[in-house]
């Protein structure tokens, strides 16, 4: 410990990777200066622009469809992590990667399932149910993380005070449960802040659909960008929520003791658990995969174009991995600097890491373009500009993922290294390298799922002729070539299966 | 010649003095334990002599090189920590080669030898660090320091997270180890035990300055001032008239290490008080018992007094015992100074 208060006191950082790292957080803060520069550029223009009645529906649409979404998350979340990790039902483990893997399956392809099948399935209620039935398990996997690791000794010593099961688990479980429960809905309303897909599908708007909308129709920056600042201003309020409760974020284990195997639990829920988590699969991945199916079947527009589909498929894992790659890469630096040297600097540069990210894919693409078109014309529609989309977008992925496994490595660790006759550059390849590569494969995992579901941004920067399966997916979609469509769907998801799998195996 | 030389270390973080004018030398091949309170600056002064931190003034000199602005990588150091860092993606054999170059890394050359060295057979070398108990994680990671046979070993609280009974073998092995190697050592414990039990000689740190620095032996019977002898063992501590080389006390005259004169205070140790059949009358008030010894509170004459007897000597408490005074006083502190 007072090792790590010397280390934090010598505020020393190395050079180079201090430079990497501030590189990477001012690539994140591109998309955010875009847009304060735009609004402040359209001056007293910019009352006009927004002072509409539209402006008003948008704000209610956008804020009903994120906040009710985020509820529901909480709801379907919560409940399904009790269920799966508190009354003993047969096979948990098979349980939570299904639950988990609607993950792997983009929002806009659940609500391609549900409307298809349903064409009057539109507008606000079921753009809210595809929201929860797409996020949910981001509510789900901490939740259920939180439930499985509570010290049991706890709600032992809330028994042995007097409190029944059900006043034990709301007086001792619930309030542990919140951080993470609270954390995960934040997710959610991010998410849906950005959600384009689903919800253009559902032909419902909010400020998402209502950007793209208007940059496809006039190819005009000012009103998307207006547009675009209150959407930034909407993510920051979220990410202000989350600040002020990660203040109290804290559910502390307290004492060193060792923790005790916890025995199996189970209750009369056990064999009724099966039901309603059954009801949320079907929803979630039953109702879209069966939909797929059965378009690919009966649909007159079915084709199975082996070339278009083997050449997009190809694209698709190329980008995935190569965003992949590259985010986790700029994401070490970035991440050691906020491990290991307290101060100024790597805060901000975290903090610039996750504005980035929170934005939607939209307001980074809009940027992107705008600042390409002006200044480095020959970047404009360029796979390098995808790429640093990409970065910018799903950086915090990998930030968090090597964090983690960063956080397990003893910093004497490296000291010892040191007194071992290694320079800092040795240390780094033979003793952090190593010790992370979990760490960075499963942070590498989740930027190539999110890359190879991302639909927004690709729409808008990816090289004319390039197609990947999502893009290829949603314009056969939107021109409701639902045979045509359907292949690249079930294609997306059979490829993200894996790496889901996998982050679900380590969860 | 010295193995290490530190002069006038100083170190502050923002407002807070940690090192204030540090001076150590340490002989070659010798064992210098540096104790004093946690907190005390203790592991701070061991990352400056490591080179993991910059002092703000003052020298470090390491066998016959000064190692002022030198990285750790060239300080010809062994670090040994609390928990004994092990790499964790390495096997045993692996940590222990780890500061070695490359063919010796392949060849596992040394291997056995520093096994041997640290008292652990042939069998260690391909386990893994999650497979070893804490006592022989801490000798694979004075293995793995002595590998490059460096000038000075630095030895941060190594016993301290043992739980009893593996911390006296380990403890063992570990001295064995670096005396066979002649390795000038640094140990910073917390543990005044540790310290007087394995170490050549004491150096006690106290608010970042050396307060005293001897064999154990000096140290815990000519300590400087009260808190020095207080921090090395249990003292029992007696109103005394000092008069010149001698005190009158209670327990009758006693010796003193410093010539004084007038009202004041003599210290001396509990197992300086022994039972005599013809000494001073004491009633036991309390008995605190440890099995082999116990600590006896003792009233005599409206003076309270401290005495360790070995345990099957004990007395209960409400007893009558007779006492007398072996030796004298090892310290003395007249009023007037304090």
């Amino acid at each position: 410990m007072i090792s790590r208060v010397a280390a934090a006191g010598t505020v020393r950082y190395p050079p180079l990777r201090l430079a990497l790292a501030a590189v990477v957080g001012l690539l994140s803060l591109v998309p955010l200066g875009y847009v304060v520069a735009s609004v402040a550029s359209a001056g007293s223009g910019i009352g006009d622009l927004l002072w509409r009645p539209r402006v008003g529906v948008l704000l209610v649409h956008t804020v009903l469809v994120v906040g009710l979404g985020s509820a529901g998350s909480v709801l379907v979340g919560g409940a399904a992590a009790y269920l799966v990790e508190r009354t003993g039902l047969p096979g948990r483990r098979v349980w939570t990667a299904v639950l988990a893997a609607p993950l792997a399956v983009p929002a806009f392809v659940i609500s391609f399932g549900w409307s298809s099948w349903q064409p009057g399935f539109a507008g606000l209620l079921p753009c809210v149910l595809v929201s929860t039935l797409a996020y949910y398990p981001l509510v789900f996997l901490p939740v259920a993380a939180a439930l499985r690791g509570l010290d049991p000794a706890v709600e032992e010593a809330a028994r042995a005070l007097g409190d029944g099961p059900v006043r034990t688990f709301f007086r001792t479980v619930v309030p542990r449960l919140r951080p993470a429960a609270i954390g995960g809905a934040l997710l959610v309303a991010l998410h849906l802040l950005a959600e384009f897909g689903a919800i253009q599908q559902l032909r419902y708007d909010t400020f998402t659909t209502a950007i793209y909308d208007q940059y496809q129709s006039t190819f005009d920056g000012s009103g998307a960008s207006a547009l675009a600042g209150v959407l930034v201003l909407l993510c920051l309020l979220v990410l202000g929520g989350e600040a002020g409760l990660a203040g109290r974020r804290r559910t502390a284990r307290i004492g060193g003791g060792a923790a005790r195997v916890k025995t199996a639990r189970t209750n009369r829920f056990r064999y009724a658990a099966p039901l309603p988590l059954t009801v949320i699969v079907v929803a979630s991945l039953g109702v879209p995969a069966g939909v797929v199916v059965w378009w690919l079947v009966t649909s007159t527009s079915t084709a199975f174009p082996a070339a278009l589909l083997a050449r997009t498929a190809g694209s698709t894992v190329l980008l995935s991995a190569a965003g992949a790659a590259i985010t986790t890469a700029l994401a070490l630096p970035v991440a050691w600097l906020v491990e290991r040297r307290r101060g100024l600097a790597p805060k901000l540069i975290e903090r610039a890491g996750y504005v980035g990210n929170s934005l939607p894919g939209i307001v980074v693409a809009l940027a992107l373009i705008t600042i390409a078109i002006r200044y480095v014309p020959s970047l404009y529609q360029s796979t390098a500009m995808l790429l640093a989309a990409y970065s910018v977008l799903f950086l915090p992925l990998a930030v968090v993922s090597l964090r983690a496994s960063l956080r397990h490595i003893p910093p004497e660790l490296d000291d010892v290294a040191r007194s071992l006759g290694l320079r800092p550059a040795g240390v780094l390849w033979r003793v952090t390298v190593p010790l992370v590569a979990r760490g960075a494969g499963a942070g590498a995992a989740l930027v190539f799922l999110a890359v190879m579901t991302e639909l927004t941004a690709t729409l808008l920067l990816a090289p004319i002729g390039t197609n990947t399966l999502a893009t290829q997916f949603w314009s056969y979609s939107s021109e409701l070539h639902y045979g045509a469509a359907a292949p690249f769907a079930l294609l997306m998801i059979v490829l993200a299966a894996p790496a889901t799998l996998l982050l679900t195996r380590r969860a | 010649m010295n193995g290490l030389e530190v002069k006038a270390l100083t170190k502050s973080y923002g407002a807070t003095t940690v090192l204030d004018g540090v001076d150590l030398t340490v002989p070659a091949g010798g064992l210098t334990a540096v104790i004093g309170r946690s907190g005390g600056g203790k592991t701070t002064m061991l990352r400056l002599i490591a080179g993991f931190d910059r002092a703000d003034s003052g020298s470090i000199r390491i066998g016959d090189h000064p190692a002022d602005g030198l990285p750790p990588e060239r300080r010809r150091i062994g670090y040994v920590t609390q928990e004994g860092s092990l790499f964790p993606h390495l096997t045993v054999a692996g940590n222990i080669t780890f500061g070695l170059g490359w063919r010796d890394r392949r060849r596992q050359s040394r291997v056995g030898e520093l096994l041997e060295l640290v008292g652990l057979g042939q069998a260690y070398r391909k386990r893994q660090p999650h497979q070893l108990s804490g006592g022989e994680q801490q000798r694979v990671a004075l293995a793995r320091a002595l590998a490059r046979r460096p000038d000075l070993v630095l030895l941060d609280e190594p016993f301290s997270a043992l739980d009893a009974t593996l911390r006296g073998t380990t403890r063992r092995a570990v001295r064995a180890a670096l005396a066979a190697t002649g390795t000038t050592t640094v140990l910073v414990t917390h543990d005044q035990d540790e310290a007087l039990s394995i170490a050549d000689r004491v150096a006690l740190l106290r608010d970042g300055r050396m307060v005293q620095e001897g064999t154990p032996m000096d140290v815990y019977r000519a300590p400087v001032d009260p808190a020095v002898a207080a921090f090395l063992g249990t003292v029992c501590s007696l109103d005394a008239t000092l008069d010149g080389d001698e005190a009158d006390t209670v327990l009758g005259r006693l010796g003193t290490p410093l010539r004084a004169y007038g009202k004041g205070m003599v210290l001396i140790r509990p197992e300086q008080i022994v039972p005599a059949a013809d000494g001073l009358a004491a009633i036991v008030e309390g008995v605190a018992f440890h099995g082999h010894d116990g600590l006896l509170t003792l009233r005599a004459k409206d003076a309270t007094l401290v005495a360790r007897w070995a345990g099957h000597l004990l007395p209960r408490p409400g007893d009558e015992v007779r006492i007398a005074v072996e030796g004298s006083a090892i310290a003395s502190f007249p009023d007037t100074v304090g």
